[in-house]
């Protein structure tokens, strides 16, 4: 029989049963505890463990040879872009850094997707879209809005892999509930400690990685959420018209990414359960994805290019759902105008108010 | 007759000369000292004390040492030194220490009348009872009256005149010019933020799937507890009252 030693919550000490009090007690730091409460909490520090956060691979499949004849991908010797198109699909530019693309190449090497979100919306929509972004911004530089290249929107299928997931969580809380009280004297305050411990599972679809290095990743997440019910089979048809890149971030690097927003999301989740308390402060979680699955996809996104005072810009709209996301340059004279004027008229209103009240 | 008249008349020019004047409020007398307890020179040492305190603060103070309590408490004993017949100014304060209370115990009683009242707190009374404490342990009546003396100074001249409402300080025109920066600094970052758009997102709560949230096992276990306590900061609770022969009065005593 194994011997069972019992650690005190609050100090850490050895604990030892204390046939006076018929209580556990510390003899470190003098907490008391009842037998249950320590039986409970040594069962939680049981189901400790760690994440295991691992995927089955088997994203996309092969393309035939009849498909891979159907497309051509295409190099940028400027920035190192490869978009892939039909053959009635001329590339002319690259959508990244807008420099004429160059080199054609047969398409090879490369997964072809599982699934596809065709585009909805079309470039009116997409031009509509970016007039309704710089509408409206108080310290947008006037100039900007004049100086876009509208017609160069580009609608572009942007691979993402997409990770489906159960994931089981343990995780433990620390908890406390704090009353206070007074008297003619003193202030009371008591603060009683709980471990908190909740044990279930959460099922993540289709949550989606930018797969491709060019696309910049924050510019991607910004543009969710996507809606998979729309999502269909992959056909190379829906490319007609489109520029499509090929991913150059693979599955296994991509995990990382979506562990970690999985994991979030089931720690939000938990910790939303647990209430109650004045303070909740989480002491040890693990997270165990199960039935894992990875899929590749291509999803929709208007994407535009610009330059202002020799800064890149590029703004994307979701191709699906119409969502516009892209950060403005400021007009720092404008701010500090404003900014000013702000200030000398608060700075007049306050001091104001002091002479107002020193007259009371 | 003529005798009998010769004593009446002796009898009614001892009590005109007894009673003293009322309408003035000319009573000098600062130190009084009715059991033989302080010597000349200490006699005069706390009257001209009395009379700096008087010339600073604008109250009379009254330095008393009795042998014996004639069976009153110290407390009423030394209200009734002061009381209006007796001739001192409307503000004035009586130290009063007695080498017996008539029970054995030596006492002394601080009292307070009109505007002294609230120039010296209960805390202030206590702190002084506390101060003469060795003074009058050993009997050493003029020390006591004197550390009286030394502490009714300090204690005066804590409170000092609301100041008259002058015109608002200057130092006011940089602290309204920094918080106008401040304020309109926060207001226009706030408005810049609206350009900036694009952010990883945090967590993947598009794409947790409906209905799909089970939670097994949950346990709130209770651990222990613990109780703090803060002392309340002590207020400056300022003087309470009583009233003696209809006059209200301030103070406190103590044996000792």
């Amino acid at each position: 029989m194994a011997l069972q030693e019992y650690k005190c919550p609050c100090c850490g000490g050895a604990i030892a049963f204390d046939p006076n009090l018929q209580k556990m007690k510390c003899p470190y730091c003098d907490t008391e505890f009842e037998m249950e409460a320590l039986k409970g909490y040594d069962e939680d520090l049981k189901n400790e463990g760690t994440d295991q956060l691992e995927w089955h691979n088997d994203a996309g499949s092969a393309w035939t040879a009849d498909e891979e004849n159907a497309l051509r991908s295409y190099v940028c010797h400027s920035c190192g872009g490869e978009i892939v198109t039909d053959l009635t699909t001329a590339a002319t530019e690259c959508p990244y850094c807008g420099n004429p693309v160059v080199m054609m190449n047969q398409l090879s090497g490369s997964l072809k997707p599982d699934f596809i979100i065709p585009f909805k919306l079309d470039k009116e929509a997409a031009i509509q879209g970016l007039k309704k972004h710089l509408s409206g911004k108080f310290l947008l530089p006037k100039v900007f809005k004049d100086e876009n290249h509208l017609d160069e929107i580009k609608g572009i299928y942007v691979p993402f892999w997409l990770f489906d997931a159960d994931a089981d969580a343990d995780i433990r809380y620390r908890g406390t509930r704090v009353t206070t009280w007074s008297d003619a004297n003193y202030i009371y305050t008591r603060t009683s400690f709980y471990s908190i411990f909740r044990e279930g599972s959460l099922g993540f679809d289709h949550v989606p990685v930018d797969g491709s290095s060019k696309m910049p990743d924050d510019l991607m997440e910004s543009v969710e959420p996507y809606d998979f019910s729309q999502a269909v089979d992959f056909q190379t048809a829906y490319l007609a018209g489109y520029l499509a890149d090929k991913y150059d971030v693979d599955a296994e690097q991509s995990k990382p990414r979506a562990n970690e927003r999985i994991k979030e999301s089931t720690e939000d989740a938990f910790r939303n359960t647990v209430s109650g308390y004045a303070t909740v402060a989480p002491e040890s979680s693990n997270v165990r994805l199960k039935s894992s699955r990875t899929q590749y996809a291509l999803y929709p996104v208007w994407i535009l290019n610009t330059t202002y005072k020799g800064e890149k810009y590029l703004f994307a709209m979701n191709g699906q759902t119409g969502k516009f996301v892209g950060n403005l340059p400021t007009d720092w004279g404008k701010f500090w105008r404003v900014q000013l004027l702000l200030a000398a008229g608060i700075a007049a209103v306050s001091y104001g108010i002091a002479f107002l009240v020193n007259l009371l | 007759m003529k005798r009998l008249f010769a004593v009446l008349l002796t009898l009614l020019l001892v009590a005109l000369i007894a009673v003293p004047a009322v309408s003035a409020a000319t009573n000098t007398n600062y130190v009084v000292d009715n059991g033989n307890l302080l010597s000349e020179s200490e006699i005069s040492d706390l009257y001209q004390k009395s009379l700096d305190l008087q010339s600073k603060y604008d109250c009379d103070v009254i330095f008393i040492a009795v042998g014996s309590l004639d069976g009153k408490t110290s407390q009423q004993y030394a209200d009734e030194r002061h009381l209006p017949s007796e001739g001192y100014s409307d503000d004035s304060i009586v130290f009063l220490v007695a080498a017996d209370d008539g029970h054995g115990s030596k006492d002394a009683a601080v009292s307070t009348k009109g505007a002294c009242i609230n120039r010296i707190t209960d805390a202030e009374i206590d702190r002084m009872l506390d101060d003469i404490t060795t003074a009058m342990k050993s009997g050493d009546y003029y020390a006591a009256l004197d550390t009286f003396a030394a502490d009714a100074d300090t204690y005066l001249s804590y409170d000092t005149p609301a100041p008259a409402k002058g015109p608002l300080p200057w130092y006011w025109i940089p602290i309204a010019i920094i918080i106008g920066f401040l304020a309109s600094l926060l207001i226009m970052l706030g408005v810049k933020s609206k350009l900036k758009s694009v952010v990883m997102q945090r967590s993947a709560s598009n794409y947790v799937r409906q209905n799909s949230m089970q939670l097994r096992q949950s346990r709130d276990t209770f651990l222990y507890t613990t109780v703090t306590k803060t002392a309340k900061p002590k207020e400056n609770s300022g003087s309470s009252t009583h009233s003696t022969g209809g006059t209200t009065f301030g103070g406190g005593s103590r044996k000792y």
